[in-house]
């Protein structure tokens, strides 16, 4: 036996206890209010996700104005709709109106083909068979180009209609135009300078854009679109983050996550699933975060309260990663808690759309179906929410019994 | 953060036997037996881990997010803070119960068993009490103990740290 070490205080059992109870019980009072408050997932259904997306195009459709434009900002606070307009946003909009058509709601498509031929009126040709649109006077961005390119190939698969095949060719030689050699995809393409502006590139649009070539490959499989999108994956996956500076890494890219899911089939190389992982740990905590926050502590301990558009691009990205795992066995180990966390954020995000018994007075179709943060809401709020909802019904379709 | 390696690095971490060693130099075979009754214990509860979770609605990246926390935070008390002050008086049985029954090993052994599965960490904290037996048999080491039982500290903060990590990077 040795003796203890000098100046050591006796301690009792008694007193022990009551020091080790003190320390469970205020460390799971700590962490059940912050880090480990319970994860809320409402009940939610196939039909509530249909109901959702088709309130939220309601939305879109009934703000549309006689000129194809949608209504791009309401604030709710102060009643104002102010003009500003996005034209990325609209041809993203319209894409989201063109997966309803496809989800079977046909009767959509004359306002989703109204937004279209806004875009069709405003087409340049920007080299010989290569052609993209903006506000006249106005420099071309890409990211119009690639969600025009997607709102009509998702029509032409909605309808078989193949009347813009012309139209859907050029824009993908205006996309191949703004790619250089490594994959990178630059932003403008301007009139002064008759050609791509070197220096912009878009944290969005180069998603958008591979995931337009991906499309257009599987929808013309013999024009060879699938070389660029190729070598954009590989820009994406390996090193755009870093080039661009962007936070977090990978950035939540939820237009790369469509692209992944578009090219499900294609024999992915591992370091492209690998990019595929970490997208999907990107939008599976921004679901369980928001699933933490559910009053009081939790939700001064789980901030920032998401907007409509970003959370809905989180659904988006679940949904497509979602399609991959489901289709490559290398990635099957993610599909139930992908789609788990699909369907937990598509029933939150649907908790918080405004329903007709919400609204009083004349603002009904400012309001009913659409999402509001501090007081506002954008059009790409409902265009993601909506986009989100069907990818979330597509799974639970699949699970009922 | 899972594999074999990794479930009982987390679980001998968050145990630190070297301040097992440095509570009790001469721990009798009542704390013995404690620390042998109490891992036993911890071992049963956590087997039935998912179903804990399930009650407190928590997903397994979730717990393993908090679960590094509570490691992380414990150890940095080690790694900087001073060698333990008391001296265990009365029932060593009890005290060697709440040797083990400690936050930070709990929760260790429960997010060992959501990652890697039962049996990794039952070997884990089989391992952990057997280091703690083993450096009370060799006696009063001094100051290589404090160091020790520091080392283990900085482990378990980067260990902590790795699974709060992995659970931020989990779907």
């Amino acid at each position: 036996m040795s003796p203890e070490p000098p100046g050591r205080r006796p301690r009792s059992v008694g007193r022990r206890i009551a020091t080790l109870t003190t320390a469970w019980v205020v460390g799971a009072a700590l962490l059940r209010g912050t880090l480990l408050a319970p994860e809320v997932c409402p009940p939610f259904t196939a039909d509530d996700a249909h109901a959702s997306a088709v309130a939220a195009v309601d939305w879109i459709v009934d703000n549309q104005f006689d000129t194809g434009r949608y209504l791009y900002l309401y604030n709710r606070t102060t009643g104002e709709t102010p003009p500003a307009y996005n034209l990325v946003r609209h041809a993203g909009t319209t894409m989201a109106v063109y997966q309803l058509v496809a989800a079977g709601e046909p009767q959509y498509l004359p306002a989703a083909d109204r937004a279209t031929r806004y875009m069709l009126d405003r087409m340049v040709e920007t080299d010989p068979g290569a052609a993209a649109w903006a506000e006249p006077g106005n420099d071309l961005q890409l990211g119009a180009a690639a969600l025009m390119t997607l709102s009509l190939l998702i029509r032409r698969e909605a309808t078989g209609d193949e009347a813009f095949d012309d139209e859907l060719r050029a824009l993908g030689r205006f996309m191949e135009g703004q790619q250089l050699e490594d994959g990178v995809m630059l932003e403008r393409w301007t009139f002064a300078g008759r050609g791509p502006d070197p220096t912009q590139r878009s944290r969005y649009a180069t998603g958008e854009a591979l995931w337009a070539f991906a499309y257009l490959h599987d929808t013309f499989p013999g024009d060879g679109w699938d070389d660029a999108a190729w070598r954009t994956l590989d820009y994406l996956s390996l090193r755009r983050d870093d080039e661009e500076r962007l936070f977090p890494n990978p950035w939540p890219d939820q237009w790369a996550a469509y692209s992944l899911g578009q090219m499900a089939g294609w024999e992915l190389e591992p370091h492209q699933l690998a990019y595929a992982r970490s997208l999907a740990a990107q939008f599976g905590v921004q679901v369980r975060w928001d699933s933490q926050r559910n009053g009081g502590i939790s939700t001064l301990a789980h901030p920032p309260e998401p907007r409509g558009a970003g959370f809905g691009t989180v659904l988006e990205g679940l949904g497509r990663i979602g399609v991959l795992a489901a289709t490559d066995p290398r990635m099957q180990d993610l599909q139930a808690p992908l789609e788990a966390r699909l369907v937990c954020g598509a029933a939150r995000l649907a908790a918080a759309q405004v329903t007709a018994g919400e609204v009083v007075g004349d603002v009904a179709e400012y309001e009913i179906g659409a999402w509001f943060l501090n007081g506002e809401t954008r059009m790409d709020d409902q265009q993601h929410a909506a986009s989100g909802m069907l990818w979330a019904e597509a799974v639970l379709r699949r699970e009922a019994p | 953060m899972t594999g074999l390696a990794a479930a009982v690095a987390v679980i001998v971490s968050a145990w630190n036997p070297a301040l097992f060693a440095e509570r009790s130099p001469e721990a009798s075979a009542q704390r013995r037996l404690g620390w042998l009754l109490a891992a036993a214990i911890v071992v049963v509860v956590t087997a039935a881990t998912e179903s804990i979770l399930d009650l407190l609605s928590v997903s397994v990246p979730t717990f393993r997010t908090a679960a590094g926390a509570v490691i992380a935070l414990v150890g940095a008390r080690w790694l900087v803070g001073p060698a333990p002050r008391w001296r265990d008086a009365g029932n060593q049985l009890g005290h060697g119960a709440m040797d083990v029954a400690t936050p930070e090993i709990v929760v260790a052994a429960m997010s060992g068993v959501a990652s890697d599965g039962w049996a990794l960490t039952a070997l884990g904290v089989g391992l952990a009490l057997a280091a703690s037996l083993g450096l009370v048999a060799m006696g009063p080491t001094g100051r290589w103990l404090s160091w020790l039982r520091r080392l283990l500290g900085g482990s378990a903060v980067a260990l902590g740290v790795a699974l709060i990590y992995a659970g931020i990077r989990a779907v």
